[in-house]
């Protein structure tokens, strides 16, 4: 088997979505002398353990493999199907077979979501969801009176306290009260020729929790975007927290609010006419490629607030929260819209985020952004 | 079939653990490449087996490091035995030279090593297991990249320690936390399924042959069948093994649903779960099982 061949199997996984490199591929050819490459079922586990590193690796791995096996003729998407198919009837090899998840599933898996496609695509009732939207948004925040957005701004702030207390279990030096840092301590005493003049303590350490909000502000979200926004600004005063505002495009809101009141800041994002349409899958991809390398970290939660009401592509909308749930802690989607009992995600860029979202709330109101600051608390 | 694969299913089997193909695989992978095996999968699947089978087999010293959010290096890697120090300082009290005391204490003699230091020092090439990685922090990720890419540690009282043969590593996560991807990229990577029915039998025959055949195949029927309801903590081999081993103490006759719900604790341990399993669903279950299971 040469290099080329391992080459072209590493292209076939990443061109299926694979994260993986040259160094997998290194690792896949440097495995080979260790193994019978005679024998599918050895070459098949060697791989499988150079080329995958997660579950989800193991799923793509095992759709591409069957075919990568069979010849060096480039893959085709009959071909892929074809490979399904196989795997659907149960022609996989039976002795030793892999321990990964199982290809039948995933198959199955995969033709079951193409059918929900096509099907959503013929009865999508756009303006029906629209409208509900809109009745929905009578019935609860339609307006806030000034009494009721004091009552937010404090709830916001109560919530950014508790939001920036969340300690690690990781200890630090410093501190009056915690265990003695033995380590420290001798040091000193060292220095003071062995007189014990201070005890040297440690302590837990606080981390900045790091915020990603992204705010959907299109048509069917206006008439929460007056509270949706109280939420944005009230987040931006806790330190490291990015706010983004997106429609059809995408705005970077933190520069916009710095040291703003929130009345003309409201003002002056408005006027820059955000009220057109929604493309959630675009805007996060923008997001992902523009700011997500940067401002993605395991520390951070990411809230997303949008009604999933989604005008443009599926694909960009899954690839994004694929990889902003890869990287962040914790993706949060708040969907003014749960609060009817009656609603069921099932607009199409609602049911393709959500398989992404750790948490999924309503936040419509108050009562309903009240468990948020739990759900924080990592 | 690489023989070398073979012989790893042989071997691992004679120190108590039922390999499949992809498990000997991997496992010979890491010994001859000299990378760390990252083992994931859900819990109680025998992750942690692995690396003892292997420290069985090679009659290697099993290092095991159980990870925890908060693990710092002095819990991991070394620490100074303080109580030796001050007590030296004390002894020493007299003769005023601190910089000679300091030499003293922080030299090899007052050095306690914990696991990671353990491994590196080794004399002969020992199973290095970090169990659970995932829960320790990003920092603690972190270090262990640098020390499985080299391993060397670099004490600063002491200098720099290398390492005489290198370690087999073999790290386990429940995917609590995702690992980076320096880390995945470092390792080769395997994932554990439950065992198939028949598998699952031989690993309870082995480890407790006084279980019968009869009892351990009723007791495994059940937990793969419970593993393909939708269950908030499926069943892992262990508590399988711990539903035959209640079986037993129940008296002997074939499982019946009553008798199953009896021991039930020993499979299912989360309320939610337990709550859908009456004697009647249990019946159904075993029925099926009976049906078209193993």
């Amino acid at each position: 088997m040469t290099p080329e061949r391992i080459v072209d199997l590493g292209r076939r996984l990443r061109g299926e979505g694979m994260a993986c490199a040259l160094s997998e591929s290194t690792t896949a050819v440097a495995a080979l002398p260790h193994l019978d490459t005679g024998d599918v079922e050895d070459v098949r586990a060697g791989l499988r353990a150079a080329f995958c590193s997660s579950a989800a690796d193991l799923e793509i791995f095992e759709r591409c493999f069957p075919a990568w096996w069979r010849g060096g003729r480039p893959s085709s998407a009959v071909e892929d199907l074809l490979a399904k198919a196989a795997s659907g009837r149960g022609d996989r090899p039976a002795a030793g077979a892999p321990s990964g998840p199982d290809g039948l599933a995933a198959a199955r898996r995969d033709f079951g979501e193409q059918a929900a496609d096509e099907q959503d695509s013929r009865e999508r009732p756009i303006g029906a969801v629209y409208s509900a939207a809109h009745s929905l948004a009578r019935r609860s925040f339609g307006s806030i009176g000034d009494e009721e957005l004091r009552e937010v701004d404090a709830w916001l702030e109560r919530l950014m306290v508790r939001l920036s207390t969340r300690r690690s279990r990781r200890l630090e030096p410093g501190g009056r009260h915690g265990p003695i840092d033995v380590r420290r301590t001798l040091r000193s005493l060292v220095a003071h020729g062995g007189e014990l003049v201070r005890l040297a303590r440690r302590r837990r350490r606080h981390v900045p929790p790091q915020l990603v909000v992204l705010c959907d502000v299109s048509g069917s979200m206006e008439r929460y975007s007056r509270f949706l926004l109280r939420f944005l600004l009230g987040c931006g005063r806790a330190r490291d927290i990015q706010t983004f505002a997106f429609s059809t495009r995408l705005t970077h809101l933190t520069p916009w609010l710095a040291g703003e009141e929130i009345d003309p800041a409201l003002d002056r994002l408005r006027a820059r006419g955000w009220s057109s349409g929604t493309r959630i899958g675009e805007c996060l991809e923008t997001f992902v490629t523009r700011h997500g390398q940067r401002m993605l970290g395991r520390q951070t939660l990411v809230i997303i607030l949008s009604d999933g009401l989604d005008q443009g592509e599926v694909e960009p909308l899954r690839r994004a929260m694929g990889w902003i749930q890869r990287r962040a802690r914790r993706v949060i989607w708040l969907n003014p819209l749960l609060e009817s009992s009656r609603y069921a995600p099932e607009a199409r860029g609602m049911r393709t985020a959500l398989p992404y979202v750790d948490y999924f709330q309503s936040g419509h109101s108050l009562e309903a952004l009240r468990t948020l600051p739990r759900l924080l608390r990592l | 079939m690489q023989p070398r694969i073979a012989k790893i299913i042989e071997e691992l089997e004679a120190a108590g653990y039922i390999a499949d193909r992809g498990i000997a695989t991997a496992v010979h992978l890491g010994l001859a490449m000299e990378k760390p095996l990252l083992v994931e999968g859900a819990a109680g699947v025998g992750k942690t087996e692995i690396a003892k089978a292997v420290a069985t087999w090679l009659e290697a010293e099993l290092i095991r490091l159980q990870c925890y959010e908060g693990l710092d290096l002095p819990t991991a890697l070394y620490e100074w035995n303080y109580q030796k120090q001050l007590l030296h300082i004390r002894l020493q009290d007299r003769s005023g030279d601190a910089e000679a005391v300091q030499r003293t204490i922080f030299g090899p003699d007052f050095l306690l090593e914990r696991p990671l230091l353990r491994a590196i020092r080794c004399e002969a090439r020992p199973v290095l297991l970090i169990d659970e990685v995932d829960r320790a922090d990003e920092e603690f990720e972190a270090f262990l990249l640098e020390l499985l890419s080299d391993f060397q540690v670099s004490i600063p009282e002491l200098g720099t320690v290398e390492a005489r043969t290198r370690p087999v590593v073999v790290l386990t996560s429940n995917g609590t936390r995702e690992l980076s991807d320096a880390l995945r990229r470092r390792c080769l990577y395997l994932w554990i399924d439950y065992p198939d029915a028949a598998r699952e039998v031989e690993i309870l025959r082995r480890r407790r042959p006084d279980i019968a055949a009869s009892r351990a195949r009723e007791a495994v029927q059940l937990a793969q069948r419970l593993r393909r309801e939708r269950l908030a903590k499926p069943p892992g081999v262990a508590e399988t093994l711990d539903f035959a081993a209640a079986l037993e103490h129940l008296g002997p006759g074939p499982l019946c649903p009553a008798t199953a719900r009896d021991a039930i604790g020993a499979l299912v341990k989360d309320p939610n779960d337990l709550t859908g399993l009456t004697e009647e669903r249990l019946g159904e279950l075993l029925a099926s099982s009976g049906d078209g299971g193993s």
